[in-house]
């Protein structure tokens, strides 16, 4: 589903070029559930934005369901994405002036669903989050485990192919967080492909894969046995 | 601490270079411009108050009030201001009558200097002891004492005499009447509603013509000074007693007088015979209240502009609040800050100033200058409120950022901007709708501009020309001057008027038969020579013009006279072909009606129509007297060829006479310079408020990307596209914009038609004009924000998400 070649980014400032990403290469199937870790710093978040879409490589190339995107325009990247990728942060990122329901439901919005379609998908997905209940408050009226549960079920509302995750429990205590993994868990049963970045090795216990980087290159790429 | 502050201002001042200059300049624009609206208010405020006495000095005005008739004069008749001296001797201390035939063109000669004189004047010799004339030679107090001598004006001696004494010097007037100068006044401030140049006693007057004892005439400018301690209203009270016993019987009934004070002349008198032409105190007002929006306008953008300035230092205040810095040291430190910006700004108003008022000067054709600013404590007030203003918006702005929580910054931040935006909103509202009934006022003021010197006056004034021969050969020879016009190619028809047409008429007793009732009535008059009605294309209804032939050469011609249709209604002649050959009768006898003619403005377009006669002037001594100026219509464009030409026909005629040259259409345009005043001030005006107000919207938005940059950062994760971002931006300021056209257009609606109140004829407000108001706000609105936006929009995603 997803395949990097000889990937690099660099960052420029006036002063100083810095290396995030250098030559890497990385095939993920769709089904799979990767993890990826390494310390602060080695380019995890970086890699995870440039295969959301959300940014683009300095050189190589990517493929998303074989085609190469690498070098899409801004326009080309959003309609792809909003069709086929959802998201999750460390810090929600969740809209504070918006309701919970306005929040899952503006995906929706942005792929011109009909009203009557978003409030039946919403809904559904908030039963399925067991949040619906909570549907009329605001973010800053939710505890840290609801409200990352309400930005999973953002990400999962427009049933995208892919979801990226980056360190989904780290802003939440165990339970919580444990919590949130079997979500995850749960969406990659029943076919979402997962790309997580994760400090919590407990978290990438879960993963089918977990690619080690550091220093922006891949270092190790341990197999679980299923 | 303070050491400190100043340095932090200071460094700030230049970190923020372009954030400081709006800053700084806005407010200086709004300061200075509402310095030169004072400045100016403060002159116009002034007229006439230079003179010792001014609390003492009033000038009678007439009233003749009769059915739908009422007319106002700024003079009185000759009789008038001793009757009341020697009636009312409790009252008055000392009477001036001041007179010049309501004829601005003296001619004054001495040795090869010859000039045509404006203010030339014969007046009663107490006008020393009443105004104030500097003396520069020569002795006030006998100075006007003889016949035929003159007191005359600095710029006037210099003119004729340069550095020598004239004193004891003979200059002649109107090219017969050698008079003697006696003194020299320094001139008259611009600031008076009268301007004296050269002086002559009544007892010169006499020699002109036998001393008018007539009630019926009124062409005297009467003064009077009351004693000391008397209440003009105890004097006013025996007016209605004095008509009736000095006016005579023909209008007694109808009239009455009044009193106006010297210094309420230049901007609350618009009577007729008028010295000068005044202007408006409405005008004043208008101005000082627009120049006062703008102050507040950039206030207002002064508080936008410090409050997003405070949200970029929410880390330096948290930092000094950690450090142990109170609230109320915060508090000091903004306060201080934007005392010294207001500071800044007053300084550059200044400097503004000295750049501004010659084009003031330049564009208004009025004279102020920066000394003005000390005058009326103009300066002090506007330091004042420069401080006032910087001390509000430096606690407001202190209070705000005193606020600031010492941790979890970035969270904070967002919130804080989103309640700042709230107040912001409000601003930008107030701005706006400002800017928009501002907008709306400047297009209609200009169309009535337009309108007013555009419409259609009921005669062609265009390509004419218009020549004052009051006093001159030329009015004694006008036959034979003209036939000689009338020869050139160029010139299309030729004839000669009493006053100047569609600015000034007359008024003459006539008698009627109405419903079989004998009426009388004093109707608006021109007279008028040969082919008047050919010259000025105006429409004929019924009839025709004056006959050659029946008046020209016969003393004893039968009276001929054209009325217009509001005359014919006023007489009940619904059908104008009835009115042909009916008689009015005057006191010359009969006169016969031979035409009807379409109506047309004699005055400016702020009168009403009013009836109208027209009467030839028969070939006699009345005629030269009658004939003022000379009306030359072109058959085109009017050449320096033709001038040339008539120059030199004028000359042969009376050659030391310089020959002044008015296009009919310019002089009569000149009726609206108070409106062409308040239409460069309205632009000038207008185009500041918004420019300060596009300053603001500009502050708002950029304080908008700052709340904004991370949730438009989550909405493109989720597929936003550009232009959907660019919607979100938009929708607030076009929510802003409808709810300020809303207010806006009604406001603007009531201000305008209120302000039509002073024209008889105006133009129409037309919806377009609000459309086009709006879209201009609209425009440049939508552009400054989308800028903005599309700077959000196409910021980098990563950036935007990344926790702060």
């Amino acid at each position: 589903m997803l395949k990097t070649k000889k990937l690099i980014k660099i960052f420029r400032s006036d002063e100083i070029e810095t290396t995030a990403l250098n030559n890497v290469n990385l095939e993920i199937a769709e089904g799979e559930f990767v993890a990826i870790m390494g310390p602060s710093g080695c380019g995890k978040s970086t890699l995870l934005n440039i295969l959301g879409l959300l940014d683009n490589p300095t050189s190589g190339e990517i493929y998303f369901n074989d085609s190469e995107v690498a070098n899409y325009s801004e326009r080309q990247r959003t309609k792809l994405r909003k069709a086929n990728v959802g998201f999750v942060f460390q810090s929600f990122n969740l809209i504070d002036e918006l309701s919970v329901y306005e929040n899952v439901e503006l995906p929706l919005l942005y792929l011109k669903y009909s009203a009557a379609e978003r409030k039946k998908k919403v809904l559904e997905v908030l039963e399925y989050m067991q949040i619906a209940h909570r549907q009329k408050h605001f973010p800053q009226q939710l505890s840290g485990g609801q409200q990352q549960r309400v930005a999973v079920a953002r990400a999962v509302v427009t049933n995208p192919k892919l979801i990226l995750a980056d360190e989904p429990t780290g802003n939440l205590d165990s339970v919580n967080g444990e919590d949130v993994m079997d979500l995850l868990t749960q969406l990659n049963n029943q076919g979402t492909t997962i790309v997580m970045v994760t400090h919590s090795a407990t978290d990438a216990e879960k993963a089918h894969r977990i690619i080690q980087l550091f220093d922006g290159h891949i270092v190790t790429e341990s197999i679980k046995r299923v | 601490m303070l050491k400190n502050f100043l340095k932090i201002a200071y460094r700030n001042l230049f970190k923020y270079k372009y954030y400081s200059i709006i800053n700084i300049l806005g407010f200086a624009i709004g300061i200075s411009t509402f310095a030169i609206a004072s400045i100016f208010s403060v002159e116009e405020l002034s007229y006439d108050s230079f003179h010792n006495k001014a609390e003492r000095i009033y000038r009678i005005a007439n009233v003749y009030e009769k059915d739908s008739t009422l007319n106002k004069y700024a003079t009185s008749p000759f009789p008038l201001g001793n009757a009341l001296k020697n009636e009312y001797p409790q009252f008055i201390q000392n009477v001036v009558r001041i007179f010049n035939f309501q004829n601005n063109y003296h001619l004054v000669e001495y040795h090869d200097k010859h000039y045509n004189e404006k203010n030339f004047f014969y007046a009663d010799p107490s006008i020393l002891d009443i105004f104030d004339f500097d003396f520069i030679l020569g002795n006030k107090a006998n100075a006007l004492a003889e016949p035929n001598t003159v007191i005359i004006s600095e710029s006037i001696k210099n003119k004729y005499f340069g550095k020598f004494n004239p004193l004891g010097k003979e200059i002649l007037i109107n090219e017969g009447f050698p008079m003697t100068v006696a003194g020299v006044f320094k001139d008259y401030p611009a600031e008076s509603h009268v301007h004296f140049d050269i002086i002559t006693s009544f007892s010169s007057l006499y020699y002109v013509i036998p001393e008018p004892k007539t009630w019926l005439w009124s062409p005297c400018w009467t003064y009077i000074l009351l004693k000391e301690n008397t209440n003009s209203n105890n004097l006013e009270k025996n007016f209605p007693e004095f008509v009736k016993k000095y006016f005579d019987e023909a209008v007694k009934e109808n009239s009455t007088i009044f009193l106006q004070k010297l210094t309420d002349i230049h901007l609350k008198s618009d009577l007729e015979s008028e010295i000068e032409r005044n202007s408006k105190s409405l005008y004043i007002y208008i101005l000082l209240t627009i120049s006062l929006f703008l102050l507040f306008v950039s206030w207002l953008n002064f508080i936008n502009l410090s409050i997003v300035g405070s949200i970029t230092r929410i880390r330096e205040v948290s930092i000094r609040k950690i450090l142990g810095s109170s609230k109320r040291t915060i508090i000091s430190q903004f306060f201080i800050e934007a005392l010294l910006f207001s500071i800044l700004s007053f300084l550059v108003a200044m400097f503004l100033l000295e750049i501004l008022i010659p084009f003031f000067n330049y564009f208004t054709g009025r004279y102020i200058a920066i000394s003005g600013l000390l005058r009326g404590g103009v300066l002090i007030k506007i330091f004042f409120i420069a401080l006032l203003a910087g001390t509000i918006v430096g606690i407001y702005t202190g209070i705000y950022a005193s606020s600031f929580p010492t941790f979890n910054l970035g969270r904070f931040k967002h919130k804080l901007a989103s309640k700042k935006w709230f107040s912001g909103k409000i601003l930008i509202l107030i701005q706006y709708t400002i800017s928009l009934v501002l907008l709306i006022a400047v297009f209609v003021n200009f169309k009535q501009l337009i309108y007013l010197k555009n419409s259609k006056l009921g005669f062609d004034e265009k390509n004419v020309l218009l020549i004052p021969v009051v006093n001159t050969p030329i009015a004694e020879n006008y036959e034979a001057f003209k036939s000689v016009l009338i020869k050139n190619p160029e010139i299309k028809s030729v004839s000669a008027v009493n006053h100047i047409i569609g600015a000034d008429r007359a008024y003459r007793r006539y008698f009627y038969i109405k419903d079989g009732m004998k009426k009388v009535q004093f109707f608006p008059e021109l007279i008028v020579r040969h082919d008047f009605i050919k010259t000025l294309g105006i429409d004929l209804l019924a009839g025709s013009d004056f006959r050659k032939g029946s008046t020209e050469n016969v003393e004893s011609a039968r009276n001929e006279i054209i009325i217009n249709e509001s005359l014919a209604k006023q007489l009940g002649f619904n059908n104008y072909h009835s009115a042909l050959r009916k008689k009015l009768v005057s006191f010359k006898g009969d006169e016969h009606i031979v035409g009807v003619i379409l109506n047309f403005n004699t005055r400016s377009l702020h009168n009403p129509v009013s009836p109208l006669v027209i009467r030839l002037s028969n070939n006699n001594s009345d005629a030269t007297e009658d004939t003022k100026f000379l009306v030359i219509k072109f058959k085109n464009r009017i050449s320096k060829k033709t001038i040339k030409f008539v120059n030199q026909l004028w000359k042969s005629y009376t050659p030391n006479r310089p020959m002044e040259i008015n296009l009919l259409d310019k002089l009569l345009d000149k009726q609206y310079e108070n409106e062409d005043l308040l239409n460069f001030f309205l632009w000038v005006f207008s185009i500041l408020i918004i420019i300060i107000s596009s300053m603001g919207v500009w502050a708002i938005t950029s304080l908008l990307s700052i709340q904004r940059t991370k949730e438009i950062g989550i909405r493109k994760a989720l597929g936003a596209s550009i232009p959907e971002i660019l919607r979100l931006f938009l929708k607030d300021f076009t929510s802003i914009l409808i709810i300020a056209n809303l207010v806006a257009w009604p406001v603007s609606w009531l201000i305008l038609n209120q302000w039509f109140k002073n024209f008889a004829h105006h133009t129409v407000i037309e919806w377009q004009i609000y459309v086009y108001a709006s879209l201009s706000i609209l425009i440049l609105t939508l552009g400054i924000v989308t800028k903005h936006a599309l700077k959000v929009a196409n910021s980098n995603t990563v950036n935007a998400l990344r926790d702060e």
